[in-house]
């Protein structure tokens, strides 16, 4: 029995005590046979629960994996009720949130378990921001149909679930700080001084320097191939993501695509993930699309702020890193 | 944040979507819907589902309310015409709240159909329920022993006809009602206000209403009471009809219920139904043949039977007095009021010497003139009887100590009695000195209030004090003519106190006629004349008395809460033609009337009587009686002294003085007794507890009233309740225990019956299940639902975790095993048990007595 059964059962004897004055006074069978119904009713509705609660289970059934931003989460929960008894009260306590901002306040939700059945429950979550969505279940507990008795079972395991943001692609001419390698045989490109030395070729899509293109190899084959050229071994490409809270989902999106980019054109780049709370610092090297995937991930796991530049200023003074580095604020890439 | 619920005339719609925008701006996410049944959009089979049983609820509370009670009066009707319109009734009720058109149209429809069918049929509904109405008259007349008073006219004889018709339109309204507690709110509280006062028209004189219906009702209540607890009975809502939740949004939490479950509510139903024909089956035979209320007594049921009387018969009006209805005295005022209610404070505080056992009357108002619904105080008539005052002015007290008179003193003092009055015991003969004369006043010339109550002034303390004669009158003695009585006088008092109002005459005469008593009168004419102070004379008027007594004893009730006298009724008609139940005043001024009528001389007197009661209930104030009496040679009591007794305002009463020829006036009671509750008239809230522990031990008293002595009876209060408890208590440990070992039995039946097919691995199975059960119950294991290699492991090699004493426990076990059994062989008997439970080969018998025994060491 828990506090929350307290008031129940002080109604539940009012409500005697009133039919036994009644009956007392009155002396009806009738009242009698309530007075008889009010005492055996406890009883069984606390022995169907003792008896059948552990024919109940909640299993959190299926859940989207990942969504990005602006589709809905779906949380699929499934009672289980191997019981002949229907409408035991069931309550689920939990809070989610995204790992960005502040949680909810406790929600509960009562659901009904059929007999012999397995009922299932969808949530469906909105996500107007990218981050982690994570979803964590309390307590569940069983009361009886009389609210007397109450028990608690296993809560399913917390449920987390990233939402990316939407892909974007770049509006601006980024440029590549420079790097502490040679210099020697560099062209000019987008992204700073590459190396001259042709790693290999592929199909020219727009956005590509004319300069690139390898008209021999365009005429072979009819159509038109870029030179891709080998990048400077020494030079390494620091990308740290601010995040602000109000620019969060473009900076996230930014990051996303300048990582894509920056992985198309083969530089070598690495995504600072700095917390500005306990000031940890993790470079994470991309080598492919899975790795800003992760990037991102762990990103989600930082805290984010309400100042603008909290992270580069921190992380200069917490990495001694005096390389020009591309902070990310909202849809802005600078160079710092 | 602004919050977003700052314009409470914002739609649930916007707020909605306002609150969803601010969770998103505050979270990163927000809750966007819940859905049940995996999602699927159309819930209509669901939502109709729904509908339909709450109308079987409706059903089963409206049905088993009316048919209860109509089956508990015993009276006819069709069940195959009623019961389908019942439910046809209930489901079109039930069926306004499937969507928004019919929510609000269906209203208007059904009053407009009601009011088209009653219209239709009024005059097969007025029937019926007059037939029923006739009926509970006649039981409730029946119960409470009062005459019964109604017989309202049948236009369509057909009973099963018009009781069928008018079961079907109340149970209409009813159902009405039951779609708003039922399907609107499943507030078991309000159904059961809803319905059972209903059935307390009969269950309060103890008629029984059918099992059928009273299993309907119950069930009713057990489902309507755990769907309301659920919260899971409510349909989506009009607006939404794909949100099949509602969110209710708190300051700490968010509480959000999923609503209705068809498949759900049919089940609990279903199960509701079956544990109340059971329990009724079991219980309600024996309960009705061993309750009765009718040895109840106590003060709340006393009360409400006075009530129940007055709204039978008086009617709603019944409860409303015309004047204040506290004690006292009503100064000849009847009819107005429905229940005497006294406050058992003291008016009068009398000091004397118990002399006698009789009633001691002490007389304050009389009445002459009925003038309709009150008798009119008499009037001051002294100039009649110049002559005998004179005459009688002459006597001193001294006159009086005739050996034949014994006399004695009385002082009454006035706490809060009506300071008009003077409160004069019979016999008084001699008063204070008033300037310089002594006034005696005897039995025969006290005539009014007035004119005396300048006679006996009060000392500064408000004391009066009487002197008396002990000269009470005895009817076998023969009395010559008083010298005090003129024949002036005679004349006067049967001119004056035979006299009514002509209206009254067809009344009284019909009452006479049906006592016997006009017969009577005739006998008496025949044979004697007015004015005829002869013993016989005498005897037979005092017959004719008597006569007139035992009529009221066998034919009328004594009660407190008579009700009041319907507007335009004569109150002394009503009393006696229908109302046939009233108290003292009701009783005394019919029979004032009905003797003028018969041509005795009589009249209305009120004051207040001092019975064995107060007398034993007095203060001792001295042994010594000097001064107080002439001698003890006439007291009934040995060893009496002076004693002080209160007076309440209880104890006012009426009577009747009748002029006995050649005597004089003589009091005369015709209250009879009150059978039914005594003087446990008060009721005052406290009493309510009081009376729990009480039970009547009670008499009657001098006056012909009943007393009730109470006194602590544990068994009879509350053994009625006590058994049946006791019983469940019982019969509850009974059941636990009999399931404790019926499980094990049933067990060992199966395992056996199964060895003995050779089926092992089923055997197995059973044993195993029974461990895991046992082992889960005893936290060795986390979880009923693993593996078997993994539930063994728990066992024997993982982590203990549990509690100290637990783990000791297990620990001892897992020593025992491990000690008989090696790991080969433990593998082995896993491997066995698994293969019992997942597969479908069987095992040998070696293997199954191995594993047997392993199963058997584990728990």
């Amino acid at each position: 029995m828990r506090k929350e059964n307290i008031r129940y059962w002080i109604t539940y004897l009012l409500l005697i005590i009133f039919f036994i004055l009644g009956a007392v006074f009155y002396r009806q069978p009738f009242i009698v046979l309530i007075i008889l119904l009010l005492a055996i009713l406890p009883v069984f509705s606390i022995a169907i629960l003792l008896f059948f609660y552990h024919n109940l289970e909640i299993k959190v059934s299926r859940v989207t994996p990942s969504v990005s931003i602006g589709h809905d989460i779906e949380l699929v929960l499934s009672v289980i009720n191997t019981s002949p008894f229907s409408f035991l009260n069931i309550e689920l306590f939990y809070t989610f949130g995204n790992l960005f901002y502040e949680r909810s306040k406790p929600q509960v939700i009562s659901l009904f378990a059929n007999a012999k059945k397995t009922s299932t429950f969808i949530q469906t979550y909105g996500t107007p921001s990218c981050g982690m969505i994570d979803i964590t279940f309390d307590k569940l507990i069983i009361t009886d149909y009389l609210h007397l008795w109450t028990v608690e079972l296993p809560v399913p395991a917390p449920v987390n679930v990233p939402v990316f943001p939407k892909e974007i692609t770049l509006t601006k001419e980024v440029v590549i700080p420079d790097s502490t390698g040679e210099e020697d045989d560099v062209t000019d490109s987008p992204l700073g001084q590459l190396s001259r030395d042709i790693k290999d070729i592929r199909e020219y899509i727009p956005g590509d320097q004319l300069k690139d293109i390898h008209w021999k190899v365009s005429a072979k084959k009819d159509d038109l191939f870029v030179k891709l050229y080998e990048t400077n071994a020494v030079r390494m490409i620091y990308l740290l993501p601010e995040l602000t809270k109000p620019l969060l989902n473009d900076t996230i999106a930014t990051l996303q695509a300048l990582s894509k980019y920056l992985l198309y054109k083969r530089e070598a780049f690495r995504i600072v993930i700095f917390s500005v709370t306990d000031k940890t610092i993790i470079n994470k090297d991309i080598n492919s699309a899975e790795d800003i995937d992760d990037a991102i991930l762990k990103l989600y796991y930082c805290p984010s702020y309400d100042m603008k530049e909290a992270a580069y200023y921190n992380y200069k003074a917490q990495s001694g890193n005096e390389q020009e580095i591309l902070v990310i604020s909202g849809k802005e890439i600078t160079v710092r | 944040m602004n919050s977003p619920f700052k314009n409470i005339f914002m739609s649930e719609k916007k707020l909605s979507a306002l609150y969803k925008q601010q969770q998103g701006i505050e979270q990163g996410v927000y809750l966007e819907k819940l859905d049940t049944n995996n999602g699927k959009v159309r819930r209509l089979p669901d939502r109709l589902l729904t509908c339909i049983l709450r109308s079987l609820l409706i059903f089963m509370a409206s049905f088993g309310t009316i048919g209860g009670v109509i089956s508990a009066f015993e009276l006819p009707y069709n069940p195959y015409f009623v019961i389908p319109a019942f439910i046809i009734i209930s489901v079109v009720i039930s069926m306004i709240y499937y969507n928004r058109l019919l929510f609000y149209l269906g209203y208007f429809l059904i009053f407009f159909i009601f009011a088209f069918l009653t219209f239709s049929y009024y005059w097969y509904i007025n029937s019926g329920f007059q037939a029923f109405l006739n009926t509970l008259y006649g039981q409730y007349s029946d119960y409470f022993l009062m005459s019964s008073l109604r017989e309202g006219t049948e236009i369509i004889t057909n009973r099963t006809l018009t009781i069928s018709i008018t079961m079907i339109y109340v149970g209409t309204f009813l159902a009405i009602l039951l779609n708003i507690t039922i399907s609107g709110y499943m507030n078991l509280l309000e159904t059961f206000l809803v319905t059972f006062p209903i059935l307390q028209l009969a269950l309060y004189i103890e008629l029984k209403p059918g099992s059928p219906y009273l299993i309907l009702l119950i069930a009713a209540y057990i489902t309507v009471g755990i769907l309301g607890r659920s919260s899971h009975y409510k349909l989506p809502t009009v607006k939404k009809p794909k949100d099949n939740y509602i969110t209710i949004r708190k300051k700490k939490r968010d509480y959000h219920s999923y609503l209705s479950c068809g498949m759900g509510m049919l089940r609990l139903t279903i199960q509701s139904i079956v544990i109340t024909a059971v329990l009724i089956v079991v219980f309600l035979g024996s309960f009705y043949r061993s309750f009765s209320a009718e040895f109840v007594r106590n003060k709340l049921k006393s009360t409400t039977d006075e009530y129940v009387k007055l709204f039978v018969q008086n009617g709603i009006m019944g409860f409303f007095d015309r004047y204040p209805s506290t004690g006292g005295l009503g100064k000849g005022k009847l009819g107005g009021v429905s229940q005497v209610r006294p406050d058992y404070q003291t008016d009068l505080r009398v000091t004397y010497v118990p002399y006698s056992s009789d009633t001691i009357y002490l007389k304050a108002f009389v009445g002459g003139d009925y003038v309709g619904n009150a008798f009119a105080a008499d009037e001051d008539n002294t100039s009649l009887f110049d002559g005998v005052y004179s005459q009688r002015s002459m006597y001193a007290l001294s006159d009086y100590t005739h050996p034949n008179f014994d006399y004695a003193k009385m002082q009454v003092e006035n706490l809060d009695a009506d300071y008009t009055y003077n409160y004069m015991p019979y016999d008084t003969v001699v008063a204070n000195t008033v300037n310089g004369l002594e006034y005696k006043y005897d039995k025969y010339d006290y005539i009014g209030d007035r004119y005396f109550s300048s006679k006996y002034p009060s000392n500064s303390d408000g004391v009066v004090t009487y002197e008396l004669v002990y000269d009470p009158f005895i009817p076998s003695d023969s009395y010559e003519l008083s010298s005090h009585i003129s024949a002036k006088y005679t004349d006067y008092v049967y001119d004056r106190y035979t006299d009514f109002p002509g209206y009254l005459t067809p009344g009284l005469d019909s009452i006479c006629d049906d006592a016997g008593l006009t017969a009577m009168k005739n006998e008496y004419e025949r044979k004697y004349t007015y004015g005829d102070y002869s013993k016989e004379a005498t005897k037979y008027r005092l017959e004719m008395l008597d006569t007139l007594y035992t009529y009221f004893l066998d034919n009328y009730d004594y009660t407190m809460a008579p009700g009041t006298t319907p507007y335009n009724n004569d109150a002394v008609i009503y009393f006696l033609t229908q109302q046939k139940r009233g108290f003292c005043a009701h009783f005394a001024s019919s029979a004032t009337l009905l003797l003028r009528d018969l041509g005795i001389p009589a009249r209305y007197v009120e004051g207040y009587v001092l019975t064995s009661s107060e007398m034993a209930n007095s203060e001792a104030i001295s042994p010594d009686t000097s001064g107080w009496i002439s001698s003890n040679d006439f007291i009934e009591f040995d060893d009496t002294g002076v004693v002080t007794a209160s007076i309440t305002d209880a104890n006012a009463h009426a009577w009747v003085e009748v002029f006995i020829d050649g005597y004089g006036w003589i009091p005369y009671e015709f209250t009879p007794p009150d059978f039914n509750s005594g003087s446990d008239d008060e009721f005052a809230f406290g009493d309510i507890f009081t009376g729990l522990f009480q039970t009547n031990t009670g008499g009657i008293d001098v006056l012909g009233n009943t007393t009730i002595n109470y006194t602590f009876n544990f068994d009879a209060s509350f053994g009625f309740i006590l058994r049946p408890l006791l019983m469940v208590v019982c019969g509850v440990i009974i059941i636990a225990i009999l399931i404790v070992l019926i499980n094990p039995l049933i067990r060992l039946i199966m395992i056996w019956h199964y060895t003995r097919k050779h089926a092992y691995d089923k055997a197995v199975t059973i044993s195993y299940k029974a461990l895991v059960k046992k082992l889960y119950r005893k936290k060795y294991i986390s979880s009923r639902n693993m593996l078997v290699e993994k539930v063994f492991d728990q066992v024997l090699y993982s982590e203990i975790k549990t509690k100290k004493k637990s783990a000791d426990k297990l620990t001892k076990l897992r020593t025992n095993i491990l000690n008989k059994y090696d790991a080969e062989v433990i593998t082995a008997c896993i491997e066995v048990i698994t293969r019992s439970i997942y597969s479908n080969r069987n095992i040998s018998k070696e293997e199954y007595k191995k594993c047997s025994l392993f199963i058997a060491s584990c728990k």
